[in-house]
C-alpha cells in the first residue's frame, strides 16, 4: 500500500557497463571503548524510556539504485561459451564448467552413473592417485570438484588468485587425463550402496529420496531413483563413456573473480589447447505422470515426527504468469510469514516449520508443500495444508499479503547482485532456463503490475483442487487411522492409500495387531 | 582506536594482497619477496554507548545493503540445572513481538522491506540475531531490534510461550530425535559433562525442562542477560558512519545503564577413565564410532594446534586416518575429525562411519587404527607438509570469508566476543603461522593421551517391531 509506486520506480536495475563502483572507506577514529563502569542501577528500579517516536515505524530513506556488475560473454575456439564477472576487491577466482549432462542422462536401468562417475572422476588422475591428487589441491588451498546434478554437471574450481595456475593445472589434468581406476571404482560402488542404505533410515531422508518418483512418475527421467540393483549394473566402461561426454563445444564456463578476459584466455589457452569435441545437448522430457490422488505411506516405527510432502505438476519456468505464481506461492508457503507456516507452526505448534512452493526444472515444475510434523498431528496437518491450498484457490489474498510479498520481492532484488559471485549465479540460473540476461528488467515491471486478482488467477490456474500426490513417512501405528479417514474423505483425491517399502516398492498394509 | 590496519576491504586503491609468505606450497620454495605487509583486516569503528552497549560499524558501499547483527553475550553455557534449553527457547520468544512493533510481526515487516537472511541462533556462548536490509531501511531494522531489547516483556503472554515451547520441541524432534545419530550427540555430552554442567544437555535441552519453562523464567532471564551492556551491535554495509551513529543513539542511546551480568565459568572435569557407551539408533543404517576427548576452549592455548591434528587425521584423501580407513582398508564410509572450542572448554572428536556388515570386526579394526594414528601423531607430530596445508587452508578460508557482508559482520562479532578485539584476525594468523610440528606434537600429547569417551551408535532397524527406546547401554570398556 504505502510506497509501492514512486520509490520503487527508482530501483533501477540497469545493467551498467563497468565494474562496481567502490568507494574507499574513510579514515575515522572511534572514541575509546569504555568499560560500562560503576553507575549502574538495580534492574527492578529501572525506568525504560518510552519516547513517542518508538510508536511509529520509521520512514524509509530514498531507495538507492542497484548497480549490477557487468557480465562479459565470449566463446573460445573450441566452442566453450564463457561468462565472466570481474571483481577487484578480493584476490580470488571461482570457475564453473557446466554441461547439460546429469542424472537424467543415466542409461536405462543404470540410475547412479552420473553420481558414481562424478565421484570417481574428481578423486584422481592418471598420474596422481587419490591421496596425491587431494594433497596437490591442499598444498595450494585450491579445490577442483565434479558435481553431477539432476540435469547438469559442473566442475567447480576455486582458488586464491595467485594459486589459480596450480588449480587449473590440476583441472586440466583431471579433464584430459582422468584416473578412473578399477579399484577406486569398486570402492565407490560399495560406498554408494551404503549411502543408499543409510537414506532408508529416517523419515526425512526416505521422503526426499522417493517423492520425485511419485510426483513425476517412476518412468519419468526426473523420477528415477538409485537402488542397489541400478548401482550393481554400472560398469567402469560406463564411467569412461560418461567422462568422455565432458567436452567443450556447447559447454558453458562461468568465472567470477579478480581476473580479466585476457588473463583468463591466456590461462585456458596454456592448458586446454588440445581439448576439443561436442558437449551433450539437453534432453527432452515427457509430461509428468504422477500417481494422482494417492496417499503413499512408508512405515517407520518409533518416529517422533512424520515427514509429509504433497504436490502435483506445475508450470514451466518461462510461463507468462511466473511472477504471479511466485508471489502466490510466497503467500501460501514460501516464507516464515506464509499461511502454511503460520498455521502449522505459530498457530498450532505442530511443526518447527512448514513450507510450500514450486520446484522448477528445465522440463517443468511441481508444486509441493510439506513439513516434519509431530506424529500425532500428521493427519490434521495434512488437512490444514489442504485447507490453505483451497483458500488460496478460492479467495483473494489480503492487500497486506500482496503488499508484503510484492514490495519484498522488489526490494530484496539487490541481494541477488550484492557481490560478483551472487551476480554470476543469478545470471547462471537465467541462462540455465534459456532466459535472457536482462530478464530482471522485465521481471520488475511484471512484479509491479500484479494485483490481488492476478494472484488469485495464478492460484486457480496452478494449484490443483484435487488429485495431489501425497507422501507420508512415519509411524503407522500412530498415524494410519487419520490417514484412512483422509483417504476415505478423498481430501486429496480418490486414489486411496498405497503402502511402500523404503525403496518405493508396493507392500501390504503394515499390521499392528501382533507385537506390542 | 581499534581499526583495521592496512587493507581496506572494499577500497579500490589498495589491492588486497596475498597472504603472507609461508602460505606457500608445501615442498616448494617460498614465493619470492612477498612481504606480510597486508593482513586480512576488516575496517571498522567500535564504540560504546553510555549504557554499555557496544557498537561496531563497518562501511562498504558496493551494494545498497546493510547487515544488522546483534550478539547478546549469553548462551546455553549460562543455563542453570533444570533449565536446559532455555537460552534457545528465549531466542524464539524474541521473535514473538514487543510493545511498539506488535505481536508476531518481525518476519512480516522484514519481508516487506526486502530483508533477507533473517534469523537468530543460540550456542553455548552467545545468542545472535541478524538480518540484511536495503540500506534505506536501516532505521526500520534498528526499530525492530531496539524494541525487543527494550520492550519485549510488554507483550509476553502464556499462549505464545506455550506455542514456542511446542515449536522448540518440534525443532528438537526434527534435528535430534528423528534423525540418524541425534542420540549420539546427547550421549557424547552426557559422557563428557556431569549432571549440573551446562553443556550436558546440549543447547537444545531436554524435553521436560522445555515443557516446564514459565513466564517467570522468561522475565528473569531477560532482565538478567538482555541488558544493553551485554549486547554488541554490528552494522556492516552501505552506511555513513555519522548517520549510523545518530540512528543507533536514537534507538538505543536512552536505554538505561544496567549491570553487565557475570558469567559463571564451569570448567570441564577430567575423565577419570575412558568410558564407552553403546546406543541403539533406530534411524541409522550404518554403525558409527565417535571418540571424543576434552580439549581447549575456543582460541585458548592448543586450540589452533589441535586443528592441525584434526586436519592431519581427517582430511579427505590425504588425512592419515581417512586414507587408512576409507581408501586403504575400505571399512569406513567417512571419517571426520575436528577440534571444537567453546567458551569454557572444548572437545576433540574423531567420528568414523563404518561401511555395512560385520560390525564387530570393523569396530575393532577402526579402534585399532584410531589408536595407532593418534599415538603416531603424539610421538612424531605432523609432517611439515601437513602443517603447511592446514595453514594455507585457514588463510584461504579467511579470504573467502570476506566476500559476504554477513560473513564480515559475523567475523567482527566472533572475534570481539572471544578476544575483545574485532580484528583479532592478525593475531590469529600470527599464531597460526607460528605453529611448529613440535608444538602440534606437544598439544596432541597433552590432550589426546588422556581418557576419552567412546560412543558407538548401532543401527536398531525397526523390523523387529521394537518400540525404539533410547535407553543407553552403558558399560566399562
Amino acid at each position: 500500500m504505502r510506497r509501492l509506486d514512486t520509490p520503487l520506480a527508482s530501483l533501477a536495475l540497469a545493467l551498467l557497463v563497468g565494474a562496481v563502483a567502490c568507494k574507499r572507506t574513510e579514515d575515522s577514529v572511534a572514541p575509546d571503548t569504555q568499560d560500562p563502569g560503576d553507575e549502574v542501577v538495580a534492574a527492578d528500579a529501572v525506568e525504560w524510556p518510552d519516547e513517542p517516536f518508538r510508536a511509529e515505524r520509521p520512514t524509509p530513506g530514498p531507495i538507492k539504485d542497484v548497480k549490477i556488475p557487468t557480465i562479459e560473454t565470449f566463446e573460445l575456439d573450441n566452442g566453450l561459451e564463457v561468462f565472466l564477472v570481474q571483481q577487484q576487491t578480493l584476490p580470488t577466482v571461482r570457475m564453473m564448467f557446466e554441461w547439460d549432462l546429469g542424472e537424467v542422462n543415466d542409461p536405462k536401468g543404470k540410475t547412479g552413473v552420473a553420481s558414481v562417475c562424478g565421484d570417481l572422476m574428481d578423486e584422481a588422475t592418471q598420474t596422481k592417485d587419490k591421496p596425491t591428487f587431494a594433497a596437490a589441491q591442499s598444498d595450494h588451498a585450491v579445490s577442483v570438484r565434479v558435481r553431477p546434478g539432476t540435469e547438469s554437471t559442473t566442475i567447480s574450481v576455486s582458488a586464491l588468485q595467485r594459486e589459480l595456475g596450480a588449480a587449473l593445472d590440476l583441472t586440466a589434468e583431471m579433464i584430459l587425463e582422468p584416473g578412473l581406476r578399477e579399484d577406486d571404482f569398486a570402492r565407490l560402488l560399495e560406498q554408494e550402496k551404503a549411502w543408499i542404505e543409510q537414506s532408508k533410515g529416517s523419515p526425512s531422508s526416505i521422503a526426499r529420496r522417493l517423492f520425485s518418483s511419485l510426483v513425476w512418475g517412476s518412468k519419468h527421467k526426473y523420477g528415477k531413483i538409485e537402488t542397489d540393483a541400478s548401482i550393481d549394473k554400472i560398469k567402469l566402461a560406463d564411467c569412461k563413456a560418461w567422462v568422455r561426454e565432458l567436452e567443450p563445444d556447447g559447454a558453458r564456463l562461468w568465472v567470477v573473480g579478480k581476473i580479466t578476459q585476457d588473463e583468463l584466455r591466456a590461462e585456458l589457452d596454456a592448458r586446454f589447447s588440445t581439448w576439443k569435441g561436442k558437449a551433450p545437448k539437453p534432453v527432452k522430457f515427457k509430461a509428468a505422470a504422477p500417481a494422482k490422488g494417492t496417499i503413499f505411506f512408508v512405515h517407520v516405527p518409533g518416529s517422533a515426527q512424520s515427514q509429509i510432502l504433497l504436490g502435483h505438476p506445475g508450470p514451466t519456468r518461462d510461463a507468462a504468469d511466473y511472477e504471479a505464481t511466485q508471489l502466490m506461492a510466497m503467500i501460501l508457503g514460501g516464507s516464515f510469514s506464509s499461511r502454511i507456516n503460520m498455521n502449522l507452526r505459530e498457530d498450532k505448534g505442530w511443526a518447527y516449520g512448514a513450507r510450500g512452493g514450486f520446484s522448477y526444472s528445465r522440463g517443468g515444475s511441481y508444486f509441493t508443500a510439506g513439513s516434519s510434523v509431530r506424529s500425532d498431528a500428521t493427519g490434521p496437518a495434512l488437512i490444514e495444508i489442504a485447507k490453505e491450498i483451497e483458500r488460496m484457490r478460492t479467495s483473494d489474498p489480503s492487500a497486506e499479503e500482496l503488499d508484503r510479498e510484492q514490495a519484498g520481492a522488489l526490494l530484496a532484488m539487490p541481494t541477488k547482485f550484492a557481490n560478483a559471485t551472487r551476480t554470476l549465479f543469478s545470471f547462471r540460473s537465467l541462462a540455465f532456463y534459456g532466459l535472457p540476461l536482462d530478464w530482471h528488467q522485465g521481471h520488475q515491471e511484471r512484479l509491479r503490475a500484479l494485483d490481488t486478482a492476478a494472484i488469485r488467477a495464478a492460484a486457480e490456474t496452478h494449484l490443483q483442487a484435487t488429485d495431489h500426490v501425497v507422501l507420508v513417512v512415519g509411524d503407522g501405528e500412530v498415524v494410519l487411522e487419520s490417514l484412512d479417514k483422509i483417504a476415505e474423505d478423498e481430501v486429496f483425491g480418490a486414489g486411496g492409500i498405497q503402502f511402500l517399502d523404503t525403496d518405493g516398492n508396493p507392500v501390504p498394509r503394515p499390521s499392528f495387531d501382533d507385537a506390542g | 582506536m581499534t581499526r583495521g590496519r592496512l587493507f581496506r576491504i572494499l577500497g579500490l586503491g589498495l589491492p588486497l594482497l596475498l597472504i603472507a609468505p609461508h602460505a606457500v606450497t608445501a615442498g616448494e620454495v617460498e614465493q619470492g619477496a612477498e612481504k606480510p605487509d597486508t593482513e586480512l583486516a576488516i575496517e571498522y569503528e567500535r564504540y560504546t554507548l553510555d549504557n554499555g552497549m557496544e557498537v561496531i560499524l563497518h562501511r562498504d558501499t558496493s551494494a545498497p545493503l546493510v547487515a544488522v547483527n546483534i550478539w547478546y553475550h549469553v548462551g546455553s553455557g549460562d543455563e542453570v540445572p533444570g533449565k536446559s534449553g532455555f537460552a534457545h527457547l528465549f531466542e524464539h520468544m524474541m521473535f514473538q513481538g514487543a510493545k511498539h512493533i506488535g505481536e508476531d510481526v518481525h518476519f512480516d515487516i522484514l519481508r516487506e522491506i526486502g530483508g533477507t537472511g533473517v534469523n537468530g541462533t543460540t550456542n553455548s556462548d552467545r545468542t545472535n540475531y541478524f538480518e540484511t536490509v536495503p540500506s534505506h531501511e536501516l532505521e526500520t531494522a534498528l526499530w525492530l531490534e531496539s524494541d525487543r531489547m527494550g520492550y519485549m516483556l510488554d507483550l509476553l503472554n502464556e499462549e505464545s510461550l506455550a506455542n514456542q515451547i511446542d515449536v522448540v520441541r518440534n525443532e528438537r524432534r526434527q534435528r535430534y530425535d528423528n534423525v540418524p545419530y541425534g542420540r549420539e550427540r546427547f550421549a557424547v555430552a552426557a559422557a563428557l559433562y556431569p549432571e549440573g554442567h551446562p553443556y550436558r544437555y546440549l543447547t537444545i535441552g531436554r524435553h521436560e525442562n522445555l515443557e516446564a519453562a514459565s513466564l517467570d523464567d522468561v522475565i528473569s532471564f531477560f532482565e538478567k542477560w538482555y541488558v544493553p551492556s551485554n549486547a554488541t551491535l554490528v552494522l556492516a554495509g552501505d552506511l555513513e558512519i555519522d548517520e549510523a551513529k545518530a540512528l543507533v543513539d536514537k534507538w538505543f542511546g536512552s536505554f538505561p545503564k544496567l549491570a553487565k551480568p557475570e558469567h559463571v565459568v564451569v570448567p570441564a572435569p577430567e575423565l577419570a577413565k575412558t568410558v564407552r557407551t553403546e546406543i541403539d539408533d533406530p534411524f541409522a543404517r550404518l554403525e558409527r564410532m565417535h571418540f571424543v576427548w576434552h580439549s581447549p576452549a575456543m582460541l585458548a592455548e592448543d586450540d589452533l594446534e589441535l586443528d592441525v591434528v584434526a586436519a592431519a587425521l581427517g582430511s579427505s584423501g590425504w588425512g592419515r586416518l581417512s586414507k587408512r580407513l576409507v581408501d586403504d582398508e575400505k571399512i569406513a564410509q567417512s571419517v571426520r575429525v575436528y577440534q571444537a572450542g567453546s567458551g569454557f572448554s572444548g572437545s576433540f572428536s574423531i567420528i568414523v562411519t563404518l561401511s555395512p556388515g560385520d560390525g564387530e570386526t570393523k569396530r575393532a579394526q577402526a579402534a585399532k587404527a584410531i589408536q595407532e594414528e593418534v599415538d603416531k601423531l603424539v610421538a612424531e607430530g605432523p609432517t611439515k607438509d601437513e602443517l603447511a596445508r592446514h595453514v594455507i587452508s585457514v588463510e584461504s578460508s579467511f579470504v573467502w570469508g570476506l566476500e559476504e557482508l554477513g560473513g564480515r559482520a559475523n567475523q567482527l562479532q566472533w572475534f570481539n566476543h572471544y578476544t575483545g578485539d574485532p580484528n583479532y584476525t592478525d593475531h590469529y594468523l600470527e599464531r597460526l603461522r607460528g605453529i611448529t610440528p613440535a608444538a602440534v606434537k606437544a598439544a596432541a600429547a597433552k590432550w589426546l593421551t588422556k581418557p576419552r569417551a567412546e560412543i558407538i551408535s548401532i543401527p536398531a532397524p525397526p523390523d523387529a517391531k521394537s518400540d525404539a527406546k533410547s535407553d543407553a547401554k552403558k558399560g566399562p570398556k
